[in-house]
């Protein structure tokens, strides 16, 4: 059987019924002997244990053994039997062989296909079991083979094949055919393993039932060597073939309760009605504690399998502290923070405050660096104060790490303490870096250095002589807003820094910007003058209110002294004016719009503080400078003109005398009055192309206050004429007023208004 | 000219291509993109990645399909508009001022 | 960010188109979004479900934003100032 420590080959030819019924206490020890030598030559076996067996030693070579009796002394007839293994060998064969026989017998009974041989296997120990049982094999002088109880019908059956599921691979079957002692051996040498597998559930080692009990040493007691077993034997030897049969069923019985067998099952029928009874009530006792080890054992399985999950995840538990995590968020917390919320994140900063909502406490503003701007930070320090201290707590801890990333401003990476590898550096300013190109201009960048004229000198222009390229009018512009943006810095962080400091870098700073602004270039060099071509470009045009806050009145009358002498250079002068059929792009008109917006407002005021003086001076280059007529027919001439007038008017009437000027005197009038007749006299019969389309949707109010404006200024004739060119465009108006809806119709009267009140004259006079 | 005046210091004069970028704000410009996509918009802002903020966006997506039946390549372009778009920088090929033709 | 509680719509390197209200950006770039809803609801019925999402910056095309929220003016200085930056000077 395969799984028999004995190594008996279950294959081996089964005898005739007529042999097993004869009982086991008949067979004869020779008959045994004489089995088991044919069987052992018949499979080959060899029993090692039997050397008398061997007929192979019938052949051994005696000669040569001259010097034997000196080797081993010569008195053989003194050697005692202690290593008679021969002897006792044969007396075991006696036990083997009737075993063997009661074994064959039994099998003889089983189909003998592999999977019964499994199922077989616990029968093999009911021999001691019998026994123990108190019922000896051979006490009863006979022990017949209960047809009944063959394995196959037997009620002990069902047992089997729960067993080898549950003891999985127990018994390779190659060690089938492996002589006895060898697999004994094994047998110890695997015990370890087979007493205590990884997956056997411990009640599977467990004492056998009470009653069933080895007699023997008791299974975990010892593991009986195989001297022991011989030693045993020994000592059994002249005993009854019965008592050696115990002793071998002990010993196997002992060998099995140490490999953890289930408590043997009887295979021999039982005869005895009350035997049977016990026998079932105590199977199904047993198949009831199988079925709940088997549920146990499953549970069991699963608890392991949880818990050794657990214990994987678990194993990183606690390898950070508290104070370890703090450390990585405020090294991640480190990397977002700024001293500067302006530079860092300006749109949300300003967009928050034109908002009028309060803007999130930014790290940064605690910074208490003010070099570099964070200009605001000030401010925002007393704004914030009291909002969240947590959030300062924080602050504070990420301030330390921000200082320390600041002493080495200039590297491109980190390398935190404790920090495993290196935190890059890279920006959203400062990309990784892929190609390296010349480094000699990196020191630029370093003294924060502003835009200048001296760029132009780097970048040849491709345009020739006098043309002044787009691109380079785009980059003064740009140097414009760069000097503007650091002023309106430097504005910010005023009161943070030493007086005579912040003026003199606020002094050069816009000098830097009159500079960029290229109003000082002398015209006639290039065409357009390149402050015009600034003023071009849409965000040329919105960057000049932003230039115009931080200008003295020298630079304010120098740029708008030159800004009239060219004036219809100006796109919004030169594009905007409509051909015959008055159409204008929307680019162009959104150009205009952008510049009424823009650049006029600060204009006006400047011209609504000067003196008359200058107001004269400014129409008249106007006047000398362009062609008016010209400039007339666009919008934002006539809004130029009427500015100019407008003021003068008022300065003749001593509206100067409010704003601490003094009256102007007889001869600024004089001159005034001179400039505005040369201005009439070349717009005369001109007035009526200043109109835009009349049936286009262009809003004509500013022709109307432009008209009112010289109306105020002009004398009788001049009304006359005036009210005489016009007529034509009043009557039309006032007519199509009275066809149009209420709202548009009364803006248009308005209009006109503007220009008859002017005259003392009032829309509603009028007689259509 | 400009040429007489001495600058305090270095400018930061337009040594990067990002500096070529920057002359560009505010202006309508050129993008190039990959999957044979092209915008046409005002830049109001870029960073170094090029990622931008494009206004009044025409998107064109080029596709090449080829007629089963001539095995004709039909170029078929696809045109989207956005008022304000946020482009990823990475998937600029390129940056440049319009043509003076388009736009 | 200025825009967060402003829709948004996010055009994603594969096409998927994802309007949403902005929940937050981070350095990265990554959005989360709520209130989501695909543009091509049926090209896409795998997203039906989904009411909020977070994406990776990386796969992000374009991001649609409304113009009404966002100033230009200041949008551009944002960026000129972006670009006064100091950049930190390349290893020699």
């Amino acid at each position: 059987m395969s799984d028999s420590y004995f190594g008996f080959d279950t294959t081996m030819p089964p005898l005739n019924s007529d042999q097993l019924t004869a009982g086991t206490a008949e067979i004869t020890e020779d008959e045994l002997s004489k089995n088991f030598e044919e069987f052992a030559l018949e499979s080959g076996q060899d029993f090692g244990c039997d050397q008398g067996f061997d007929p192979l030693a019938d052949q051994l070579v005696e000669t040569g053994d001259d010097y034997n009796e000196e080797t081993f002394g010569n008195d053989i007839t003194n050697i005692g039997d202690d290593f008679d293994f021969t002897q006792s060998n044969a007396k075991i064969a006696d036990t083997i062989q009737k075993e063997e026989k009661l074994y064959v017998d039994r099998r003889k009974s089983a189909p003998s296909d592999n999977n019964e041989l499994l199922r077989q296997r616990p029968l093999f120990s009911n021999l001691w079991d019998d026994q123990s049982g108190g019922i000896s094999v051979n006490g009863n002088g006979s022990y017949p083979n209960d047809p009944t109880n063959d394995p196959k019908t037997s009620p002990l059956m069902p047992e089997s094949p729960i067993s080898p599921s549950i003891w999985g691979s127990y018994h390779p079957p190659s060690t089938r055919k492996e002589s006895l002692p060898r697999h004994h051996h094994e047998t110890n040498l695997h015990h370890p393993s087979y007493e205590n597998p990884p997956t056997y559930p411990p009640s599977q080692i467990s004492p056998l039932p009470p009653g069933f009990g080895p007699p023997g040493p008791p299974p975990t007691a010892r593991v009986p060597t195989l001297e022991e077993i011989e030693k045993q034997l020994q000592r059994q030897a002249g005993q009854s073939l019965t008592k050696r049969m115990l002793s071998l069923a002990e010993v196997e019985a002992a060998l099995l309760g140490l490999n953890g067998r289930p408590p043997p099952l009887p295979i021999y029928g039982q005869t005895e009605g009350a035997y049977r009874e016990q026998e079932a009530a105590f199977l199904e006792q047993e198949a009831a504690i199988r079925e709940q080890e088997v549920m146990y054992y499953e549970r069991e399985r699963k608890r392991r399998e949880k818990q050794r999950k657990l214990a994987d995840m678990a194993k990183y538990n606690g390898l950070m502290t508290q104070n370890d995590k703090d450390y990585i968020n405020r090294i991640q917390i480190s990397q977002l923070v700024t001293d500067d919320p302006y530079s860092d994140d300006f749109y949300y900063q300003i967009y928050t405050a034109i908002r009028n909502r309060p803007a999130q406490p930014q790290m940064g503003t605690f910074s208490p660096h003010a070099s570099g701007g964070g200009a605001m930070g000030h401010e925002r320090r007393h704004r914030n104060r009291g909002s969240e201290s947590g959030m300062l707590k924080v602050q504070q801890q990420v301030l330390r790490i921000v200082n320390d990333v600041r002493r080495k401003p200039k590297s491109t990476q980190l390398s935190l303490e404790g920090a495993l590898g290196k935190i890059a550096l890279n920006s959203v300013r400062n990309p990784r870096q892929l190609l390296q190109v010349s480094t000699k201009h990196t020191d630029t960048h370093q003294n924060h250095a502003s835009p200048s004229g001296g760029s132009h000198q780097k970048v040849p222009s491709i345009s020739s002589h006098g043309v002044v390229d787009h691109r380079k009018v785009l980059r003064s512009i740009e140097n414009i807003y760069w000097a503007v943006l650091r002023l309106e810095e430097l504005k910010r962080n005023q009161e943070r820094e030493a007086k005579d400091k912040w003026q003199e870098k606020y002094t050069e700073l816009v000098n830097k910007m009159w500079e960029e602004l290229l109003v000082t270039e002398p015209i006639g060099v290039s065409f357009p003058h390149p402050f015009i071509s600034i003023l071009s470009v849409s965000k040329g045009k919105k960057v000049i209110p932003r230039v115009l806050r931080h200008c003295n009145k020298d630079q304010f009358t120098t740029l708008i002294t030159m800004l009239v002498a060219n004036f219809e250079a100006l796109d919004v002068c030169k594009t905007a004016i409509g051909g015959s059929n008055g159409n204008i792009k929307q680019s162009i008109l959104d150009e205009v719009e952008l510049f009424m917006n823009t650049v006029v407002p600060p204009l006006l005021q400047f011209v609504a503080e000067a003196p008359l003086k200058i107001v004269n001076g400014l129409l008249t280059l106007f006047i000398e400078r362009n062609n008016i007529i010209w400039v007339a027919k666009s919008k934002v001439g006539l809004a130029f003109l009427t500015m100019f007038l407008s003021r003068a008017e008022i300065l003749k009437q001593g509206g100067g005398y409010m704003q601490g000027l003094p009256l102007p005197e007889e001869r600024e009038i004089m001159q005034w009055q001179e400039t505005y007749n040369r201005l009439f006299n070349q717009l005369q019969t001109y007035f009526l192309l200043s109109f835009p389309p009349f049936m286009s949707n262009i809003d004509d109010m500013y022709v109307w206050q432009f008209l009112a404006a010289m109306a105020v200024g002009a004398s009788m004739e001049q009304q006359h004429i005036l009210v005489t060119e016009v007529r034509e465009r009043v009557l039309e108006t006032v007519v199509q007023a009275s066809r149009i809806p209420q709202d548009k119709a009364t803006h248009k009267i308005t209009n006109v208004n503007l220009f008859l009140h002017a005259l003392g004259l009032d829309a509603s006079q009028l007689k259509i | 000219m400009t040429e007489e005046t001495t600058p305090v210091v270095e400018p930061n004069a337009v040594e990067e291509p990002l500096d070529l970028v920057r002359l560009s704000l505010d202006e309508r410009i050129y993008v190039k993109l990959r999957g044979d996509r092209e915008l046409r918009g005002k830049l109001h802002a870029y960073d170094g990645h090029l990622n931008m903020i494009l206004g009044d966006v025409e998107e064109t997506i080029t596709v090449v399909e080829i007629n089963e039946e001539t095995e004709e390549e039909v170029i078929r372009t696809i045109k989207n508009t956005a008022e304000m778009l946020f482009v990823r920088g990475d998937g600029v090929i390129l940056v440049s001022p319009p043509s003076r033709t388009g736009v | 960010m200025t825009l967060i509680g402003q829709q948004v719509t996010v055009e994603l390197k594969n096409d998927l188109a994802i309007t949403g209200i902005l929940v937050s950006v981070d350095q990265f770039l990554n959005i989360k979004l709520d209130d989501i809803h695909v543009v091509e609801e049926q090209k896409y019925p795998h997203m039906m479900a989904v009411k909020n999402c977070f994406i990776r910056g990386s796969v992000v095309r374009y991001v649609k934003l409304p113009a009404s929220a966002v100033d230009t003016a200041l949008l551009q200085d944002a960026a000129r100032r972006e670009a006064q930056q100091p950049t930190v000077p390349a290893p020699r």
